[in-house]
């Protein structure tokens, strides 16, 4: 029985098991021997290893456009070279381009600072309420303040722990490597470095180093105005937290400090995110 | 050979070459990432436009791919060439997004069982069709699987699991592809 000759009909039904030679010898045997035998048959099969030889060996197809610059803008923070002699070749990016990522930036940050900050407050808070004393800051002359990591935002940026002045309060300090920090208040000074202000310093860094890169495309007055803004909103902060360092258990000084803070983030969202000048 | 670059990031290319840009782009190199897509984005592209048809859709989900990889490349641990594993997740955002279509694509899926011959390339009388535009008019079951095993070398039961379909349910939609594209061939 097992030798009987195929028909075509009995090969059709054995076609996808042959092509995946996953039929017993036996049986192959037999499709084969009808094969010898059989045009029709014989070319169907063919034809069918040529497609899938064809299927195989297809070229790689290539898309119409460049798309790293969406990829580029949807993956976290972009790097953004900051000045002239960071870019390669010393080619600039696109205004559009700038643009976009600056819009990325901002919309993805802002929701990450709105969430960390507020949940590091309410835990802050909290952690105040239970505590059977005032919180007490480093003391003087004997800083223990967490050291960030560095942040990369094209240049790096670090924070070192400064050694504080007798009788003044640690002074750790973010600062741009190879640039001055731009307030006129000077080096913003943090009287305890909580997650919060690091969050928040955090992406004001970041939103600088946007502001800084689209300050070409901006309007030289508007410029001056942001500037002047954040000069006050910065002499508030600094004011803050110099009464936060001699009261740091009030709330009411806190909540100062904080909406400086978000105030000066705000402005430098919107700044950001203004349209280039025509 | 593999070579270890990071202490979770092990890999090798098929020469057993390491791939660096990997474990660099696993610590946060963009500018590594942008050597990985651009090493690898016509095949990724090939991968969406052969499964969707469609260029620019097929654009836009190879951006998905890249942007899911970035996200996920942290958990690659060089069990494979980075290619197949970005390969693999190609397919799987594809899947994913005909997923997504939900019920139109539940009746195109219906409607492909009523064909049995494709079309031929419309007003050029004459003038066969070639091979990539026969995929394309091939009916999505039998498209998937054909891309997946004829095209990408996938085997039935790897097609199986990424389809949530049989090993045999794989050959015979293979099997109905190839079928499909010789009378178009022929036509």
């Amino acid at each position: 029985m097992t030798d009987e000759p195929m028909i075509c009909g009995d090969v059709d039904g054995r076609l996808p098991d042959y092509l995946e030679e996953t039929l017993d010898e036996g049986t192959r045997r037999r499709v084969r021997l009808h094969l010898t035998s059989c045009d029709r048959c014989s070319s169907l099969i063919a034809q069918l290893e040529s497609i899938r030889v064809d299927a195989a060996a297809l070229p790689a197809l290539t898309p119409s456009r460049d798309l790293w610059a969406g990829i580029s803008a949807r993956i976290e923070t972009p790097v953004i070279a900051l000045g002239a002699s960071d870019t390669p070749s010393g080619r600039r990016s696109p205004a559009w381009l700038i643009g976009a990522i600056a819009a990325g930036l901002v919309f993805a940050t802002a929701g990450i600072t709105h969430v960390l900050t507020r949940h590091s407050m309410e835990r802050e808070f909290a952690s105040a309420v239970r505590a059977d004393s005032p919180v007490t800051v480093a003391a003087a002359g004997q800083p223990q303040l967490p050291v960030d990591t560095t942040v990369s935002v094209g240049r790096t940026v670090t924070e070192r722990r400064r050694q504080p002045q007798t009788g003044a309060v640690a002074e750790p300090v973010v600062e741009e490597v190879g640039s001055r920090q731009e307030s006129a208040a000077g080096p913003v000074r943090l009287v305890a470095r909580t997650s919060v202000d690091r969050t928040y310093d955090r992406e004001i860094v970041r939103l600088r180093a946007v502001l800084r890169q689209r300050r070409a495309q901006l309007d030289p007055e508007t410029v001056t105005v942001i500037e002047q803004s954040l000069r006050v909103i910065d002499n508030a902060i600094a004011q803050s937290r110099a009464a936060l360092a001699k009261d740091p258990a009030s709330a009411f000084l806190r909540d100062q400090l904080d909406s400086s803070l978000e105030k000066k983030v705000d402005l430098l969202r919107t700044a950001a995110l203004l349209p280039a000048r025509t | 050979m593999t070579v270890a670059i990071f202490d979770n990031v092990v890999t090798t290319t098929t020469s057993g070459r390491a791939e660096p840009d990997v474990a660099l782009a696993a610590a946060g190199d963009r500018v590594a990432f942008e050597r990985l897509y651009r090493a690898n984005m016509n095949r990724v592209f090939s991968i969406c436009a052969r499964m969707v048809s469609d260029r620019t859709a097929a654009e836009e989900l190879t951006q998905d791919v890249f942007v899911r990889a970035w996200e996920k490349i942290g958990q690659f641990r060089g069990e494979s060439a980075f290619s197949t594993w970005l390969h693999r997740m190609a397919v799987n955002v594809v899947l994913n997004s005909r997923k997504g279509e939900g019920k139109r694509q539940s009746r195109i899926d219906q409607d492909e069982d009523r064909l049995d011959t494709l079309p031929g390339r419309s007003g050029i009388p004459g003038l066969r069709m070639d091979l990539e535009n026969a995929i394309a008019t091939l009916p999505p079951g039998a498209k998937r699987v054909f891309i997946l095993h004829d095209v990408e070398g996938y085997k039935h039961e790897e097609i199986a699991t990424m389809l949530g379909v049989t090993s045999g349910g794989s050959k015979a939609q293979l099997h109905r592809a190839r079928m499909l594209l010789r009378g178009a061939l022929n036509r």
